[in-house]
C-alpha cells in the first residue's frame, strides 16, 4: 500500500475496527487494511449499483429506538434513510450486540423492517457500524458482508436471508457517527 | 450345519467389527494423552459450537464475568487519536500498526499477512532489530522495536513494507510435488532515515489467544524440567528457556510470542498496546517514538497511562479466561493413525501434549489442571530456512518457541484462508510442517518419505486438535 494522506492513513486503520461486517456462526472476519484509493466502490466483488443509486437519494430523517420499550421506527425497503443514533451508554439493548465493544464514544440504536418478499436482502450503510439483525429475540446469520473505506456513499454492506411476513430489528453499534445513512434492499447477483 | 450365504457373511463382518473394535481402543489406549478431548482440562469450552472460540471457563463470579466482558470491549473496540471525548480509548499512536487487537488476532484465532500488494501488514508485526556497539542487540535506533505502517493525522508513518515471495519447490518419495513460498521482507519510502545497515527484520504474526490464561499458569519447574539446552541426551532436541530480563534487573522466564520473549500475559498484552498500537500502560509509559520522530514524541498523547490500570487488568483477564476448545473427530481411525504418526515422527519431543497448571487464585477451572497444548514453551533452533536472524533475549536468530497447536482444526472455522508459522508463511499445514528444519529436520525427512495416506492421517490428526 501507498498511503497518500494521514487522513487516508487513519482512516485505513479505522478499517480494523471490527465495524465491517458480521457472518455468524462464524465471526466477521477483520479485512487486512488496504489504500484507500485502491477501495473505491468498484472494488467491491458485489454488484452494488442499486445500493448506492438508493444511498444517493435524498435521506429521510428517523430516530432510532434506545430500547426499552420504546416504539421503534419502521424502515421501508429500498429507501434511503438519515438515521438518528443514541450514545451508546444510553441505550438499552433488546439483545447484546453479537460482538461486544466499549460504549465510550460510540452510537447505536434500533430499527424495525420487514421485506416484501422472501429472499435475500443487503443493510447498506454510510459509515461504520455493527450490525445485528434480531427475529424473534434471536440475531440472524449473515450471509456476505462487505466494506469499503475509500466509497462514498456505500461504506459497508451486510447481507440476509429474510422471509415476508417477519418483523425483523436493525440493531446498530458500535458506530463512529451520531447519524447514519442506512438502505434496505434486495440483493442483486452480479 | 451349514449357514445361509448372506448371513454367514453379515456374521463374519459383525465378527470383524467386534474385532477391529478392541484393537482401536487399544490403540488409543496407547496414544494416551495424544487424544485427549478436553485439552484444558476444566477450562475446555461447552455449549454452543458458534462460540466455542470465545466461550470463558466455568465458574466465574459475577464480577469477575463483568471485568471479562469489559475486557472483551476493550479488545473488539478501536483506540482513537487525542484528544476525543471517548477518554478511556484514545491515544491511538501516534505511530501503530492496528488501532484495536481483535483485527490482529481475528476472531481470537490467529492473524493473517497481506495477501495482495496493496495491502500493509496489520496482523503481521516487523520487529526490527540491531546490534548495539557492544555487540548485544538492541531495537534499531531510528524505527524503534518494530515497524509501524500507520500514523494519526499530523504524524508520518514510518514507511511501506514490501513482501516479495519465491517459490522453493520439492518432491515427496511418492513423487508428488511440493511447493513453498519464501516470503522476503523490504521497508521502503522510509520517512525518518536509514535503517541501521545491520538491521535484522523479524516478521511475526499474531497468534491465538485462546488458553492463554492456562499457559500463564504452568509453574516454571515443569517447562524448566523439559529444558535439555546441551541436548545432554543426544536426542538432537536442545529445548532451551529464555530468560528474560524484567524491570529491576530479575530474569523471569520467558513463555508468550513466538520466541517466548514475554514471561506473562500482562507483560505480553502491554507490549503489544505499546508496540503495536502506541498505547501506553502502567507499565511502559513511554511513547513508542525514538528520538528520531519528533512529530511522534510531540504528538497528542491520551494520558498517562493512556490505558488506566482496571481497564488493563480487564483486559488481560479477559484473554486469561478464555477457554480452549474440545478436540473433535477423535474416533475417525485416521486421527487415530495420525496421532501414532505423530509419535512415530517425534514430533511430540517439542509439541509436548501435557502440561499441568498451578494454582490460580481465584480461578479453579485454571488451577491444578492437566492440559493439553502441545507445547514445551521452550526455544528451538528450527534451522536456516526459518531464521529471522535477530536475536530476541536469550532466543537466537534461528531459535522459535515451540507453538501451541491447541485449537489448530478450529482455525478453518474462522476464515476461508488459515496461514501458519510465524510470519503466516505457510498456506496448509502440510506446509507448514515442510518449513520445519534444524531440531526438527528429522520429524520433516519422515513426513516427506511417508505416502498420501501417511501424510493425510498426520494433518487429520492436527486437524483434531
Amino acid at each position: 500500500m501507498r498511503c497518500t494522506t494521514y487522513l487516508g492513513v487513519f482512516l485505513t486503520a479505522a478499517a480494523s475496527v471490527g465495524l465491517l461486517g458480521l457472518a455468524p456462526p462464524i465471526e466477521a472476519q477483520e479485512p487486512p487494511h488496504r489504500d484507500p484509493a485502491t477501495e473505491t466502490c468498484d472494488s467491491y466483488e458485489q454488484d452494488v449499483s442499486a445500493d448506492i443509486a438508493v444511498l444517493q437519494q435524498d435521506a429521510r430523517a428517523v430516530t432510532s429506538g434506545a430500547g426499552g420499550g420504546a416504539e421503534l421506527p419502521e424502515l421501508e425497503v429500498a429507501r434511503h434513510y438519515a438515521a438518528a443514533l443514541h450514545p451508546q451508554g444510553e441505550v438499552h439493548f433488546t439483545v447484546e450486540p453479537s460482538r461486544v465493544m466499549l460504549a465510550d464514544g460510540a452510537f447505536a440504536g434500533h430499527m424495525r423492517f420487514s421485506v416484501p418478499v422472501s429472499g435475500r436482502y443487503r443493510i447498506a450503510l454510510t459509515s461504520e457500524s455493527w450490525v445485528d439483525v434480531l427475529h424473534g429475540g434471536d440475531y440472524l446469520d449473515a450471509e456476505a458482508f462487505a466494506g469499503r473505506v475509500g466509497c462514498k456513499p456505500l461504506r459497508k454492506l451486510v447481507d440476509y436471508k429474510l422471509e415476508t411476513g417477519k418483523s425483523y430489528v436493525l440493531m446498530l453499534s458500535g458506530g463512529s457517527d451520531n447519524v447514519l445513512g442506512v438502505a434496505i434492499g434486495p440483493v442483486h447477483e452480479r | 450345519m451349514r449357514l445361509p450365504r448372506m448371513r454367514a457373511l453379515a456374521l463374519g463382518v459383525a465378527a470383524l467389527a467386534v474385532a477391529a473394535a478392541p484393537a482401536q481402543d487399544e490403540g488409543r489406549r496407547e496414544l494416551g494423552e495424544l487424544l485427549v478431548r478436553d485439552s484444558g482440562g476444566a477450562a475446555t469450552s461447552t455449549g454452543d459450537e458458534r462460540r466455542v472460540l470465545a466461550a470463558r471457563i466455568h465458574g466465574l463470579t459475577d464480577e469477575q464475568r463483568t471485568a471479562g466482558r469489559q475486557g472483551e470491549a476493550f479488545f473488539n473496540t478501536s483506540f482513537i487519536p487525542s484528544p476525543s471525548e471517548a477518554i478511556r480509548r484514545d491515544g491511538l499512536g501516534p505511530l501503530f500498526n492496528s488501532a484495536n487487537c481483535r483485527s490482529c488476532h481475528n476472531s481470537l484465532g490467529r492473524g493473517r499477512p497481506p495477501t495482495s500488494d496493496d495491502q500493509q501488514p496489520v496482523a503481521l508485526v516487523l520487529q526490527l532489530g540491531a546490534p548495539r556497539d557492544d555487540g548485544s542487540w538492541g531495537d534499531e535506533p531510528v524505527y524503534g522495536p518494530n515497524f509501524n505502517p500507520f500514523a494519526i493525522s499530523g504524524v508520518e508513518p514510518e514507511g511501506a513494507v514490501v513482501i516479495d515471495r519465491s517459490p522453493i519447490r520439492g518432491v515427496y518419495l511418492d513423487g508428488t510435488a511440493w511447493e513453498l513460498q519464501k516470503p522476503t521482507y523490504r521497508l521502503t519510502e522510509l520517512r525518518y532515515g536509514e535503517l541501521h545497515p545491520l538491521t535484522a527484520i523479524s516478521p511475526r504474526l499474531a497468534q491465538p489467544i485462546i488458553g492463554m490464561g492456562l499457559l500463564d499458569a504452568v509453574p516454571e519447574h515443569i517447562i524448566l524440567a523439559r529444558a535439555d539446552p546441551d541436548d545432554m541426551d543426544g536426542d538432537g532436541i536442545s529445548g532451551r528457556p529464555n530468560w528474560i530480563v524484567a524491570p529491576g534487573g530479575r530474569l523471569r522466564l520467558g513463555r508468550f510470542g513466538w520466541k517466548a520473549n514475554q514471561p506473562d500475559l500482562r507483560a505480553q498484552t502491554t507490549a503489544a498496546l505499546f508496540a503495536e498500537m502506541g498505547i501506553t500502560s502502567s507499565d511502559r509509559r513511554q511513547q513508542n517514538c525514538t528520538a528520531a520522530q519528533s512529530a511522534c514524541l510531540a504528538g497528542p498523547h491520551g494520558g498517562d497511562p493512556e490505558i488506566a490500570d482496571a481497564d488493563l487488568a480487564d483486559l488481560v483477564f479477559f484473554q486469561r479466561v478464555l477457554a480452549v476448545p474440545p478436540r473433535r473427530g477423535l474416533d475417525d481411525p485416521e486421527v487415530i493413525r495420525g496421532a501414532a504418526l505423530f509419535r512415530e515422527a517425534g514430533c511430540e519431543t517439542c509439541h509436548v501434549p501435557r502440561l499441568v497448571t498451578g494454582e490460580v487464585p481465584g480461578l479453579p477451572a485454571l488451577s491444578f489442571q492437566e492440559i493439553y497444548p502441545f507445547t514445551d514453551l521452550l526455544l528451538h533452533d528450527m534451522g536456516p530456512a526459518l531464521a529471522d536472524g535477530r536475536p530476541d533475549q536469550q532466543a537466537s536468530g534461528s531459535e522459535w518457541r515451540t507453538p501451541p497447536l491447541w485449537g489448530l482444526g478450529r482455525a478453518g472455522d474462522l476464515a476461508r484462508e488459515v496461514f501458519y508459522l510465524h510470519d503466516g508463511r505457510a498456506r496448509s499445514l502440510e506446509e507448514a510442517i515442510l518449513w520445519h528444519g534444524g531440531e526438527a529436520a528429522a520429524a520433516r525427512a519422515q513426513f516427506v518419505d511417508w505416502d498420501k495416506a501417511q501424510r493425510t492421517a498426520l494433518v487429520k490428526f492436527l486437524e483434531s486438535l
